[in-house]
């Protein structure tokens, strides 16, 4: 079943949008995200070891590498979530939207509106399905309850979760199952309208069916957003990213469109890793 | 005998013997509320209820010692809950890990350990001589709220652990902040948790007796508390004096006190459960 449906996939993509040509169009456009030497302790641990990389506005873009290799920490450098974790601490400079972040004056609150993030297990709020999409919303202080509803309704749509819950918007999110949580966290983000979005490892609590169907959403929320993703699913990141970043022991070992790093790796350890050899 | 055959031994064992220590406490607790009730029901009556205390105890009521109690449980909730939720969250969510912070947890877990006499002679110190508040009301309350500040903060501080750290993440990278995230989504899940401590926090304030005496309640007050600085009896107060009393009605009366206070705190917690448990199925 899950093969099919993974199978079913690839072909799809293929079909539809020939690789190469988004690749090439996407190059010509400014990057959105441009990280200049980054380092990263965790006390005495150096789980970032300097890595420069710039990612481009409308691309899927893949993290993938072995456990504790630093591509989580490094997706959360670029929405500050690291700043919670204690003994953190970074140098370096990343850009998002040519902004650097890491700079005093910017307002963390600000910067996540920007750039939204869904996380590895599905975590919505134990509130109604109306609410955690709104919450986005009603933080920013917005209390017009017609624009509210209206950006709940479009987000639901956008996450492909409108036609399930529609009319049990006030039940509450944990009564869902865990694809359609799941879907509802995408919803939650894109409520607040950001440019970017973050997916920590989004499908690795799901079952094929419901991974399959954020795949899909991913594929279609492409066309606005700027997508990266850390994935521990190698077929995932073939499927549905442009570029894939590998990395390995918190260095970035290569960078590069997700055909070439998948068919003719620069690096023998990725390659190692992608046929499966270690990792 | 082999191991398995041991195994399933001692595990029957410990079965029975723990379930006959859980009746031994429930058996003790019925026995003593029998008790009570048997010498305490000719008492509760209405009179009762609204008599001023006297020294003939056919005629002796415990007016006075139920408004002392209310009130109090009343100032105390005002004193110590937004004072140590407050505590609590900024423990939990704001104090960075210093050794400063490390300290002061410390000295929360082990004040809540502390005699309660010893918060008397804190209360007496401070709020009767030093403020000049007297053997008043607002003294008593003050000291009782010193008393179960520690409760509240290390509930507060547990329950908030105990909301899943993806939930907080979840807020903070929609763009909320601390305040907004402790506000709409920390709060809420844990109020459950905060609830419960503040439950059990009044119900050992209710009991006690010992830093009343030492703050100055009286046992014989013929009038209702009208201002904070006025001098005010409890329930406790009222049945410890009476005990000591060597006529019999004083016993018979003391009893009906008792019965009184249980039925406080019952109703109290009842009330705190039913709220609870509503918020909960709220949520779910």
């Amino acid at each position: 079943m899950a093969k099919q449906i993974a199978i079913s996939m690839e072909t799809k993509i293929e079909e539809q949008l020939p690789m190469d040509k988004i690749v090439d169009k996407s190059l010509k456009k400014t990057p959105t995200i441009e990280v200049n030497d980054a380092k990263v302790w965790y006390g005495d641990f150096m789980a970032i070891k300097g890595i420069d990389m710039s990612i481009k506005r409308n691309t899927v873009t893949a993290f993938i590498g072995p456990s504790g290799c630093g591509k989580s920490t490094f997706l959360r450098l670029f929405n500050r979530m690291n700043d919670y974790v204690d003994d953190f601490k970074m140098e370096g400079k990343i850009k998002v939207n040519g902004r650097n972040i890491y700079k005093d004056k910017v307002h963390v609150e600000e910067l996540r509106k920007e750039i939204g993030m869904v996380f590895q297990k599905p975590n919505p709020f134990p509130k109604s399905i109306f609410e955690n999409v709104a919450y986005g919303l009603k933080i920013q202080g917005i209390t017009d309850k017609k624009l509210i509803a209206e950006r709940v309704e479009k987000a639901l749509r956008q996450a492909d979760l409108w036609e399930d819950v529609k009319d049990n918007l006030k039940k509450s999110a944990l009564a869902l199952s865990g694809g359609q949580q799941q879907r509802l966290c995408i919803a939650r983000t894109l409520a607040v309208e950001p440019s970017i979005i973050l997916m920590d490892e989004p499908t690795s609590a799901l079952d094929p069916i419901s991974t399959a169907k954020i795949e899909e959403l991913i594929f279609e929320l492409k066309e606005k957003y700027t997508i990266v993703i850390v994935t521990h699913n190698m077929q995932q990141a073939s499927r549905i990213s442009d570029y894939t970043a590998f990395f390995y022991l918190g260095k970035l070992i290569e960078y590069n469109k997700t055909k070439t790093v998948f068919t003719n790796p620069e690096k023998e350890q990725t390659e190692n890793y992608i046929t499966g050899r270690f990792g | 005998m082999n191991n398995l055959k041991k195994n399933k031994l001692i595990d029957s064992a410990f079965k029975t013997v723990g379930m006959l220590f859980t009746l031994l406490g429930i058996i003790v607790l019925a026995i003593l509320l029998y008790n009570i009730i048997k010498v305490g029901y000719t008492r509760i009556n209405w009179d009762f209820l609204t008599s001023l205390p006297s020294r003939r105890a056919s005629k002796a009521g415990i007016y006075t010692a139920i408004v002392g109690t209310l009130d109090l449980m009343l100032l105390t909730v005002i004193f110590a809950i937004p004072v140590g939720v407050g505590a609590g969250i900024y423990l939990e969510e704001y104090a960075k890990k210093s050794r400063f912070s490390r300290l002061l947890e410390i000295n929360i877990a082990n004040l809540a350990g502390v005699p309660s006499i010893i918060y008397g002679l804190l209360g007496l110190g401070i709020f009767v001589r030093f403020f000049g508040f007297g053997g008043s009301i607002l003294s008593g309350a003050l000291t009782m709220s010193l008393l179960i500040l520690p409760i509240i903060i290390v509930a507060t501080r547990e329950s908030i652990k105990a909301v899943s750290p993806s939930l907080k993440e979840a807020s903070f990278a929609l763009g909320a902040s601390k305040w907004q995230t402790i506000q709409r989504v920390i709060i809420p899940s844990s109020f459950g948790g905060i609830l419960t401590g503040i439950i059990l926090s009044l119900s050992r304030a209710i009991g006690e007796t010992a830093p009343l005496i030492v703050v100055g309640a009286m046992a014989y007050v013929p009038f209702i508390p009208h201002s904070l600085f006025d001098t005010f009896s409890v329930l406790p107060m009222q049945i410890f004096t009476w005990t000591t009393r060597p006529q019999d009605g004083f016993a018979i009366a003391a009893a009906g006190a008792i019965i009184i206070l249980l039925a406080i705190t019952f109703i109290m917690n009842g009330i705190a459960v039913y709220f609870r448990n509503k918020w909960q199925n709220k949520l779910q």
